[in-house]
């Protein structure tokens, strides 16, 4: 009978065998000189194995300290970095890094901005709410396909096929319409639907290239380098690539981020979202609704329904517009053939930069030349130090007033930079969702009293959004050097490094945006989390 | 539910210990450490959950070699450093009994010490879990996500190659 070999013995050794095969190898140690002593050498070495490993070295036990971690700062920082570094080439995209003024709201430490903003909403919802509704609601639906889409890319670049198909089939529900059934092809190379093929389904395309030629009943999502859409779809499109070239008729609107667009041909029978480097929409498209451009080239010679939001660094329009164009831009150029139905309104950096060709335009013209920081200045800058530090101290002082009222903020940490990320884009969302929820609520009328009181919660987290993010940013510094520190000190430090990076020219503005987002978000999740403990303890 | 002031007495009587599997399972004392601090403060925040009536040591141990096959696992860069048992069966027995002594021979635990943590991450770990965790190689297996035969394999593998380091050092020595 032969001896079993070494890896048996190795595992019997460690009582790592079936009970089978451990009764066989007992039954031969017990009949087998040569491999009893086997066992026995096996066994006095792993001995030796565990003697050696359980050899302490004598080392100090360092200070236990829960709150330090490591990592966190020095990944929140290239979190921060990273957004803002995106945020830069964002800005690039749009044509300028000047903060918009029409988002100078944001800044926390200017509050009357924010209330203009409020009774603006206000006066704005009790004349044109009904109307907005319809627009409002098709805006989220976009927001949420958004984020369904950057989810799909997110998931395919972690090689979840599956997770992908899912999200992208939920951005196919929530983006509407009356689909029973979807069809899913993929391929490495050519997706095509050819002109003689109808789909009655929703079709998710993935490949090098999608070409539809034949028709599509439902709406289509295309993930591709190059997407062609010669022949028809009936509901909606959603579609990132590089390119995306447009020659047929759609439904509904078209949601598309890509390097280019270019529309040959054809229709588009809602509104089209663009995100896109350079957009070309040619003299033989018909857009029946908006089209809302985020792009740094965007040349419209088309026909558009309604009105166009251009956020884009260089616009030229010499198409039709049925309503409003409006644009941030920093040149803007409206030529023959070009009739604009509405009015056109420019959100520029110079009055040169708009140049609108006689008899083009039938409503007014408006040029609204946004504010350099430098003006703002204008008192000198004594009086702007002046300024900086009556609302140093009014934040200081609410900040104390806050972490005293409700110690839960003192205690607030981001352990991970994926923390920092989840508050980000929580803060975000509330940002963003708030406002459109209480204009919602406010339709309505009888909600009119809680839409008014959720946006001044909103203001007021806005407000405070930043003084938490400065006492974290303070508590972290005062708790790396492992000394604990008062509130107070560490909300004063945070305030100062946080007034110093937003008042930064240029990335100031980038940096007041990200801080506010994050103080949102973890004021939200602070409050959320409090409530939960409440109800918990409750129960 | 566990108390957290007694967290600090836990920490001074499992440091140690924990530090050893940090160093042992990463092969390095440099970022022992930093492993240990990081495995308590996880521990620390986790404690909510911890189930007192359960050993404290099993539970800090399995945190700590978690956190530490991650960190090896991202040192690497592929997750698959473990591979597969095929790959592994290419090398023959070696069955000659004048090596099988080696370690044994190795009057300084230091010296072994050093052999393991120069060991690849693929052999060293199974080896740690076994004989410094006493982890049973069924769990090893779920943990690094292999079958148990292939970590019987691992750890073979891993004798082996302790046994020529050891036997090379003894002549070299000798000479």
């Amino acid at each position: 009978m032969s001896c079993p070999g070494e890896l048996e013995w190795s595992m019997y050794v460690d009582e790592a065998l079936d009970p089978d095969e451990t009764r066989r190898l007992a039954a031969h140690v017990a009949s087998c000189a040569a491999c009893s002593a086997r066992v026995d050498a096996l066994r006095t070495e792993v001995r030796a194995l565990r003697a050696a490993l359980a050899a302490e070295d004598d080392v100090a036990i360092p200070a236990f300290r829960p709150t330090t971690h490591r990592t966190a700062p020095v990944g929140a920082a290239a979190v921060l970095i990273a957004l803002a570094s995106s945020s830069i080439l964002l800005g690039e995209l749009l044509g300028a890094l000047r903060w918009p003024e029409s988002l100078g709201w944001l800044n926390p430490f200017t509050l009357s901005d924010a209330i203009d903003v409020l009774f603006t909403a206000l006066l704005f919802i009790a004349t044109e709410g009904r109307s907005m509704l319809t627009s409002t609601i098709e805006t989220m639906g976009a927001a949420v396909v958004v984020v369904l889409v950057a989810a799909a890319a997110l998931a395919a670049a972690r090689r979840g096929g599956g997770a992908a198909v899912f999200s992208a089939a939920l951005a196919a529900i929530a983006f509407s319409t009356d689909s029973e059934a979807l069809e899913i092809r993929k391929s490495d190379g050519l997706v095509s639907v050819p002109a003689s093929e109808t789909i009655d389904d929703t079709l998710i395309a993935f490949g090098h290239d999608v070409e539809i030629d034949g028709r599509v009943t439902g709406d289509l999502i295309a993930f591709a380098q190059r997407v062609v859409i010669r022949g028809a779809v009936d509901g909606q499109v959603v579609t990132a690539g590089r390119r995306i070239e447009l020659e047929g008729e759609l439904g509904g609107s078209m949601l598309g981020a890509a390097e280019t667009i270019a529309a040959r041909d054809g229709a588009i029978g809602r509104n089209l979202y663009g995100f896109v480097r350079e957009i070309t929409i040619g003299r033989d498209v018909e857009i029946v609704g908006n089209g809302i451009i985020f792009a740094s080239g965007a040349s419209i010679a088309g026909a558009i329904g309604r009105d166009v939001y251009a956020f884009a660094a260089d616009v030229e329009a010499t198409g039709r517009v049925g309503g409003d164009l409006i644009a941030y831009t920093s040149s803007l150029r409206v030529r023959d053939p070009a009739r604009i139905e509405g009015n056109v309104i420019a959100h520029v950096g110079d009055e040169r930069s708009v140049s609108v060709s006689p008899g083009t335009v039938v409503g007014e013209v408006d040029t609204r030349v946004s504010r350099e920081r430098g003006e703002e200045r204008d008192d000198g800058p004594g009086a702007f130090l002046a300024g900086q530090a009556v609302r140093f101290a009014a934040a200081f002082v609410t900040g104390l007033i806050l972490l005293w009222l409700v110690p839960p903020f003192t205690r607030m940490s981001l352990d991970t930079a994926g923390e920092v990320v989840t508050s980000a884009g929580v803060g975000l969302i509330a940002l963003v969702a708030v406002p459109i929820i209480a204009v919602m609520t406010a339709i309505t009328l009888i909600g009119l009293p809680i839409a008014v009181l959720a946006m001044l919660a909103w203001l007021a987290a806005l407000y405070l959004a930043k003084i938490v993010v400065a006492h974290f940013v303070g508590k972290t510094i005062f708790d790396r050097s492992a000394r604990p520190a008062h509130f107070a000190l560490a909300l004063l430090v945070g305030l100062l490094l946080v007034f110093v990076a937003i008042n930064i020219p240029f990335v100031g503005g980038l940096f007041n945006f990200v801080l506010t987002i994050t103080g949102l978000g973890m004021i939200v999740i602070l409050v959320w989390g409090l409530f939960r403990d409440r109800s918990e303890a409750d129960a | 539910m566990p108390d957290h002031a007694n967290f600090e007495q836990l920490y001074r009587s499992h440091y140690r210990r924990v530090r050893g599997l940090c160093r042992q399972l990463l092969g390095r004392a440099d970022s022992a450490d930093d492993a240990a601090q990081e495995t308590f403060v996880r521990a620390y925040r986790a404690f909510d959950r911890y189930d007192p009536t359960q050993p404290f040591a099993a539970w800090i141990m399995t945190i700590a070699s978690r956190y530490c096959i991650d960190v090896v696992r991202r040192r690497a860069k592929e997750a698959e450093i473990f591979g597969d048992a095929a790959a592994e069966r290419a090398e023959p027995d070696s069955n000659d009994a004048s090596t099988l002594d080696a370690l044994v021979a190795t009057e300084r635990a230091a010296e072994l010490n050093a052999a393991i943590a120069a060991l690849p991450d693929k052999y060293r770990i199974p080896l740690v879990l076994a004989y410094f965790e006493e982890a049973s190689y069924d769990e090893i297996a779920s943990v690094l996500g292999v079958t148990r035969n292939h970590v019987g394999v691992l750890i073979l593998r891993a004798k082996q190659a302790l046994r020529r380091a050891m036997q090379l050092q003894r002549e070299g020595g000798s000479r």
